[in-house]
């Protein structure tokens, strides 16, 4: 009557995803800060919880893999080891293959990735038996060296039960009971006893035993239990003498951490319970009723007002609020901090840099920065680009940067900050920064620009070259970042979330790129605007303000329309001419006054109409040119409105009257 | 031309005042135009972008990729193509029927219309109708 | 001389697979005893070298059973025959002086293994 464990493997992968993902944070803050309990303690609690969660989904060599690191772990806990480079190497590594398990079972596949490797060893070979004084608690030396001050003689005995061994914790049990019914003392186990009792051990238990026994007797007493495959006794060895004055503090400090890892454990416990999984595509159809909801709503609110029914009035209030309400309530429960992103990256760069022999520290900011589920999903990739690119390209090896006068360890810094609707990831670093000549010599080579318009290009012109298709700045393609995976992709993933990005870069100093995406995807309040008989929307998020001045007020400055908004001379972009359609005379004019890179700007329009929410919809392919617009809306009465983008409207607006003053 | 080996499916649509014919594999419903919103600073053969039961669709201006002459005209309807998971519209001045065509009635050597996007004539007694070649279209625009 | 050994089960089938194995090993099958309070009586009466005792029986328990044989023989050599997940009994019948277990359903190797052992 075995429980169908399968029903608990989606949770179990789930579950296990988010360990290694808090392994390799902690295990990246261990080594950052090795003196840290914290950390350490992290690492084997979770360690723990996936040896026992993958023990019993049945995948025992994970679990094996587990009870391994899991054990080095202990040994740096009871002040046995010290964290250094082949530790986190060898954490990391089991990691990987934690990890490659975990993906393999997720395929629908077991955990056979870890010994398909032949990374674990069945049975630990001897040498590692000579390591175990390294995890025993300095207190049983003390009780050791007493022992044998006092005539006993102190054995260390290693216990391998056969590999389908069935109760195996009754079995140790009378291991145990044999060996003390001969008046000897087990002073030491691992796993503790508690653990045997739990059966949370595999086949392997270590014991230190005080005894009279001589070492043949004693194996002939273990040896005497069934079920046993192997005994190794050998004279405890005591070692570590120099370290003895520290131990009365460090002996006891194991039994505080256990006591904290407890309450982390039911503080986490708790808050599982209180929070529930949801499956995304779940999210996304809610969200989509929820964009039906908004429409349908404004469709009978316009309805409505045709009728001027009063007795509605205070329904249809209720009913915008309650929409608003459950409209920002959706979009929070999609929101996810950056964090979901960002935490990969440290083990990126650590990778990275050492493959490369570069030292670089990330430095990271804002990850508690929230955004949308789907806008997450998507720029992962494009940020791992755009670190490697840092790394591989930006920053210089060692010696370079101390010749430069550098600090010698590079720093890559990846931020995030909520602006208005957007939000802005920033990747800098400190490296060499672009190399104009170069782009431009590479540009000219691959015949993506004209050798007599490279004279004429702007900075800025000239970094963009780099996110044309199939650029690359280095000489030599890299393991890294020579995959043919280009800036290209980066632009291309970030504008199709509506986003843009921007790099800026100074020779020799380090560069850095700029992305700008919308905080959500789907809803955003904009101000509805007539231009020519047609209605756009504009998002409330750059407006900056709206006024309407008498068209003799409006002046020519340098080809450009202008008008005084508040004692500050503001360009303007008249709507009408601009997209094209009749500028009919009129007395007024009305301005929407919009902000774009602490610029303001007006737009000359028709007519407000009024403030709305609406669901924006992607345009399609074919209008991927037309920057101006960022989407469509469908409006109360089914019609159409175009949203405007009102950053790249004044890049091309601005652009257009420069190119007129200069003809 | 694997395909024209055996009889195939086209709507015939007016287009001006002439006749093509669309793949009837491709299109998924044909419509009465209605509101068309315009979008500045598109390409010229983009009439616009139609809601379609809460879609946004995009809006060929059909005549604007054939030979046809460019006079006014209705724009009676619109067919919906699905190519490549692309909704997309093809403004037309009427549609005439559905009809099979044999492959011997399907020419492609011969074009009465030099448009890039007319794979060919297919002869109904003394009807001479244009095959549209939609798909092509559609990936050129997207892909490029 | 062949080990005599003293099969208790409440089952005749149970009795049967191990008087198999039992013989087929070499040892000699002293009796058998249906449950704790038989296997007491018949412990007394033909001291057996080894019992193999099920812990689920009617009447008493093999844990009782193995409690007072113990205290009339300090060096009874019982086996506990045990099935999945009764861990806990297994323990108390082995606190309670049995030397060794088996678990259903029997492998012939580790019921011998046990004997063997036990038998030392």
């Amino acid at each position: 009557m075995a429980i169908d464990m399968s029903q608990y493997l989606g949770i179990f992968v789930e579950e296990s995803k988010e360990n290694i993902q808090s392994l390799n944070d902690s295990i990246l803050e261990l080594e950052s800060n090795p003196e840290s309990k914290n950390a350490v303690d992290e690492i084997f609690r979770l360690m723990h919880t996936l040896k026992g969660t993958s023990a019993t989904m049945g995948f025992q060599r994970m679990s094996k893999l587990c009870h391994t690191l899991e054990s080095k772990l202990d040994e740096v806990r009871s002040g046995k080891k010290h964290v250094d480079e082949s530790l986190i190497d060898e954490l990391l590594s089991g990691l990987d293959r934690l990890n490659e398990a975990i993906e393999n079972i997720e395929k629908g596949g077991d955990d056979s990735p870890i010994e398909k490797d032949g990374k674990v060893i069945d049975n630990p070979e001897p040498a590692k038996q000579k390591n175990m004084e390294a995890s025993i608690p300095d207190s049983v030396f003390d009780v050791a060296k007493n022992a044998i001050q006092n005539g006993f003689d102190v054995q260390q005995i290693i216990i391998d039960l056969i590999k389908d061994a069935t109760m195996k914790s009754a079995r140790m049990y009378i291991v145990f009971k044999r060996i003390e019914e001969d008046g000897s003392q087990i002073i030491y186990s691992e796993p503790s006893v508690e653990d045997i009792e739990k059966e949370n051990f595999d086949r392997r238990v270590k014991l230190v035993v005080i005894t009279k026994k001589s070492l043949s007797e004693m194996r002939e007493t273990i040896s005497n239990v069934s079920e046993i495959e192997n005994v190794s006794i050998e004279k405890f060895q005591m070692k570590r003498e120099e370290k003895r004055e520290t131990s009365p503090i460090k002996a006891a400090e194991p039994e505080k951490s256990d006591a904290k890892i407890q309450s982390e454990n039911e503080k986490r416990r708790a808050k599982l319970a209180k929070s529930v999984r949801v499956d995304v595509e779940k999210l996304d159809s809610l969200m989509n009723l929820m964009a039906e909801l908004v429409i349908s709503r404004s469709r009978i609110e316009e309805t409505l007002k045709q009728y001027r029914i009063k007795e509605m009035d205070e329904s249809l209030s209720q009913l915008s609020r309650i929409t608003l309400d459950l409209q920002s309530t959706v979009m929070k429960i999609r929101m996810i901090p950056v964090s979901f992103v960002f935490e990969r990256f440290p083990r990126t760069v650590r990778d990275l840099s050492k493959s490369m022999n570069k030292r670089v520290e990330l430095v990271i900011e804002g990850e508690e920065t929230e955004l949308d589920r789907t806008v997450a999903d998507e720029i992962g990739e494009p940020l791992t680009h755009l670190i490697r690119n840092a790394i591989d390209h930006g920053i210089e090896s060692e010696e370079e940067r101390i010749n430069l006068g550098k600090p010698p360890v590079g720093t890559i810094k990846l931020s995030a900050h909520q602006e208005g609707d957007s939000v802005i990831i920033e990747v800098s670093d400190d490296g060499r920064g672009f190399d104009k000549e170069k782009i431009l010599k590479k540009a000219i080579e691959k015949g993506l620009i004209q050798e007599y318009d490279a004279a004429k290009m702007t900075s800025e012109e000239i970094f963009n070259i780099t996110f044309l298709p199939g650029f690359s700045t280095n000489d030599v393609s890299t393991e890294v970042s020579g995959r043919g995976v280009g800036m290209d992709v980066v632009k291309n993933v970030v504008e199709s979330l509506n986003g843009s990005v921007y790099l800026e870069s100074v020779e020799k100093k380090g560069s850095k790129v700029t992305i700008r995406l919308p905080l959500t995807l789907s809803i955003i309040q904009v101000l509805l605007v007539e231009i020519c008989k047609q209605i756009y929307a504009i998002p409330i998020s750059v407006i900056d303000s709206t006024l309407s001045v008498k068209a003799e007020e409006l002046r020519d400055l340098e080809g450009m329309k202008t008008a005084i908004v508040r004692n500050e001379l503001v360009p303007l972009i008249d709507m009408r001419e601009y997209f094209g359609g009749n500028v009919l005379s009129n007395s007024r004019a009305e301005l929407v006054v919009t902000k774009y890179k602490g610029k303001k700007y007006g737009l000359i329009v028709d007519k407000l109409i009024r403030q709305q929410d609406i669901v924006i919809k992607a345009l399609g392919k074919f209008f991927k040119d037309t920057k101006e617009f960022s989407g469509g809306a469908i409006l109360g009465n089914g019609s159409i409105a175009l949203i405007i983008d009102v950053p790249s409207l004044v890049e091309r607006a601005t652009q257009i009257s420069k190119t007129a003053l200069t003809i | 031309m694997g395909k024209f080996d055996k009889p195939f499916e086209v709507l015939g649509v007016k287009i001006g005042d002439k006749e093509y014919a669309i793949d009837i594999g491709v299109i998924g419903i044909i419509v009465e135009t209605s509101e068309i919103a315009r979008v500045p600073n598109s390409k010229n053969f983009l009439k616009g972008v139609m809601n379609l039961r809460g879609r946004i669709v995009p809006v060929i201006d059909t005549k604007r990729i054939t030979s046809s002459s460019l006079k006014e005209s209705t724009g009676l309807n619109v067919v919906v193509t699905q190519i490549e998971e692309n909704e997309v519209g093809f403004l037309v001045d009427g549609v005439t029927e559905v009809m099979w065509v044999q492959p011997s009635e399907f020419d492609s050597t011969i074009k009465i219309d030099s448009s890039n996007y007319v794979k060919g004539v297919i002869m109904k007694g003394n009807r001479l109708i244009s095959m549209l070649d939609l798909q092509n279209f559609v990936r050129d625009q997207i892909g490029s | 001389m062949a080990k005599r050994v003293l099969i208790v089960d409440d089952a005749a089938f149970m009795r049967m697979l191990l008087k198999d194995i039992v013989t087929k090993a070499g040892y000699e099958v002293a009796g058998e005893a249906s449950n704790g309070k038989e296997a007491i009586e018949k412990y007394k009466e033909l001291n057996p070298d080894i019992v193999t005792m099920d812990i689920t029986m009617p009447e008493m328990t093999g844990i009782e059973a193995t409690k007072e044989i113990i205290k009339m023989d300090p060096n009874a050599k019982i086996i506990m025959c045990s099935a999945m997940g009764q861990q806990m009994m297994v323990v108390e019948a082995i606190q309670a002086g049995a030397k060794d277990f088996i678990v259903k359903p029997f492998q012939q190797s580790r019921v011998v293994e046990a004997l063997s052992k036990v038998a030392k």
